[in-house]
């Protein structure tokens, strides 16, 4: 009886109603299927300069490291319109990592991307009512420097059996403004990078402000589905405030200093 | 209570920075009050807590705290710190709730210099501090190049002030011991991953302690400090959602420490 009521709570009708009632909300729903592995959807960039490449791993080996098992890898890769580029598959042996260097991908830009896996013990994670995720490691570079690495931060969609991406994004009627908790003073450029792993156009207004919390303006962006968009933060921009109709508006940040630059989920 | 800290990386020639924010990241989300704050810095000296009360952080604004503006007693200790009613006094065994938030209340923490700047959004989860850890990180974020210095990080802080040796074991994917190395608790252990240049042909390391936890994080710098990089791994359960994720951190740590 209890394990029903856990799991009747916990479809996402009522994670919906949750969401708009304030009542513990959640950031994501579920899949429809709980065979499906589920995704980041995360920054490329092989654009002036940059350099990106994903710490590919045998997530079996992280869940079930007495197993065994080969991944089966699906990578799906989208240009910042939201075109689907690319798609790759890969096969790693257990506790295999390899570096997957966008340069060899031939590939040019700036975008999104999703990693899919499967592998035999999924099963037992079905059974569990869990969802495998992939959070993995982004390295990027320009020129000579250092790898500077952000893990994934968001659990963000899924693929289905018809190879079709579905999202998991909580959204609601009310709009959340979301806060990186970070200051741009000290850096000579900031970029925010936010994307779209949704079927549908997604409106974000972001307002930046000084120091003493005064506005300097607030812009409207729209993002189309599987999109991403880069955007220049305002000059004297102390920290800024990402608004839409997602419970989670969490962007990258990337903020270029004299010699190099610094990269992480706001 | 969240608490958050300074990496001090002054013997290479680099600073420490952090940004704290009085407000939370979804305000929607956020059923308490914001109010004014007093920032306190705190250190072990082996027996006993060190307090330095840096200052108020009003409401609904932020403050860059920087080691270089320190003072001298703090200078070269693992600095903690947290924020804390201004009517009260440093308590590490506080139960405040204010920097709890969902998502999680961070800070900026970064390590920089003249040229450039590293950083992650982080923060030390208060229920870590009550509580006997252990540490299974899973990393493939060591670069391997001659003209590049690694460093594994680990923060780690308990309720008691006394400052305790443990042991952390660095491992390959088939599970052989690369080293062995001393750590301490109530500290910001570093530990330079250089000598691996010549060793390590796997991707990932694997780096586990049974009785100690805390933050691992991972610290890459070309050798003239001109680019740098700063992360941190999962913990094991990240890789899930839903249902009952802690099962899959226990299968993990079961098989690392085996």
């Amino acid at each position: 009886m209890k394990n029903f009521l856990i799991n009747f709570l916990s479809k996402n009708f009522f994670r919906n109603i949750r969401n708009f009632l304030l009542i513990k909300p959640t950031f994501s729903l579920k899949p429809q299927n709980s065979k499906y592995t589920i995704s980041d959807f995360f920054y490329w960039n092989q654009d002036n300069g940059f350099s990106t490449k994903f710490m590919l791993t045998n997530l079996s080996s992280q869940a079930y490291p007495d197993d065994n098992d080969i991944d089966y890898i699906k990578i799906i890769i989208f240009n910042n319109n939201g075109l689907k580029i690319k798609s790759i598959s890969y096969e790693l042996n257990p506790f295999q990592t390899i570096d997957l260097l966008f340069q060899d991908l031939n590939v040019s830009g700036y975008g999104s991307f999703c990693v899919f896996h499967k592998f035999n013990k999924l099963n037992d994670i079905i059974l569990k009512n869990s969802f495998m995720a992939e959070r993995g490691y982004v390295g990027y570079k320009t020129n000579l420097g250092v790898w500077n690495f952000m893990h994934g931060n968001k659990y963000a969609c899924y693929l289905n059996d018809k190879n079709n991406i579905k999202s998991i994004l909580s959204s609601s009627l009310y709009k959340f403004s979301y806060l990186p908790q970070v200051s741009f003073l000290d850096s000579k450029k900031t970029l925010i990078v936010l994307n779209n792993p949704t079927k549908k156009n997604i409106k974000y207004m972001i307002k930046f402000f000084y120091s003493n919390n005064i506005i300097i303006k607030s812009n409207t962006y729209n993002i189309s589905e599987f999109g991403t968009l880069e955007l220049s933060v305002e000059y004297k921009t102390a920290y800024v405030n990402i608004i839409s109709n997602l419970l989670l508006s969490r962007p990258i940040i990337i903020k270029k200093y004299k010699t190099y630059f610094d990269i992480f989920h706001g | 209570m969240n608490y958050y800290f300074l990496i001090d990386f002054s013997e290479i020639g680099l600073n420490s920075a952090i940004d704290i924010f009085n407000f939370p990241p979804i305000q929607k989300l956020y059923k308490k009050k914001i109010e004014d704050k007093k920032i306190i810095l705190f250190y072990s000296d082996e027996n006993k807590w060190n307090f330095y009360e840096y200052g108020i952080i009003k409401k609904n604004t932020f403050i860059t705290i920087n080691n270089k503006n320190l003072p001298n007693k703090l200078v070269g200790k693992s600095v903690f710190l947290y924020l804390e009613d201004i009517d009260k006094n440093f308590n590490i065994n506080n139960n405040s709730k204010y920097t709890e938030s969902v998502p999680e209340w961070r800070c900026n923490i970064r390590i920089q210099n003249e040229n450039t700047s590293c950083s992650y959004q982080g923060e030390y989860p208060g229920f870590f501090i009550k509580k006997n850890l252990s540490l299974v990180s899973c990393s493939p974020m060591v670069q391997i190049n001659d003209n590049l210095e690694n460093y594994f990080i680990l923060v780690n802080l308990n309720i008691n002030p006394k400052i305790e040796e443990f042991k952390v074991e660095i491992l390959d994917a088939k599970k052989q011991i690369l080293d062995c190395v001393t750590f301490y608790t109530n500290t910001i252990n570093k530990y330079n991953l250089n000598h691996f240049n010549n060793i390590i042909s796997d991707k990932m390391l694997i780096f586990r302690s049974i009785k100690k936890g805390g933050v691992p994080l991972y610290f890459s710098r070309n050798i003239d400090n001109k680019s740098m990089s700063l992360e941190h791994t999962h913990p094991p359960q990240a890789y899930f959602i839903f249902g009952d994720t802690l099962k899959y951190q226990k299968y993990k740590k079961n098989f690392w420490f085996k």
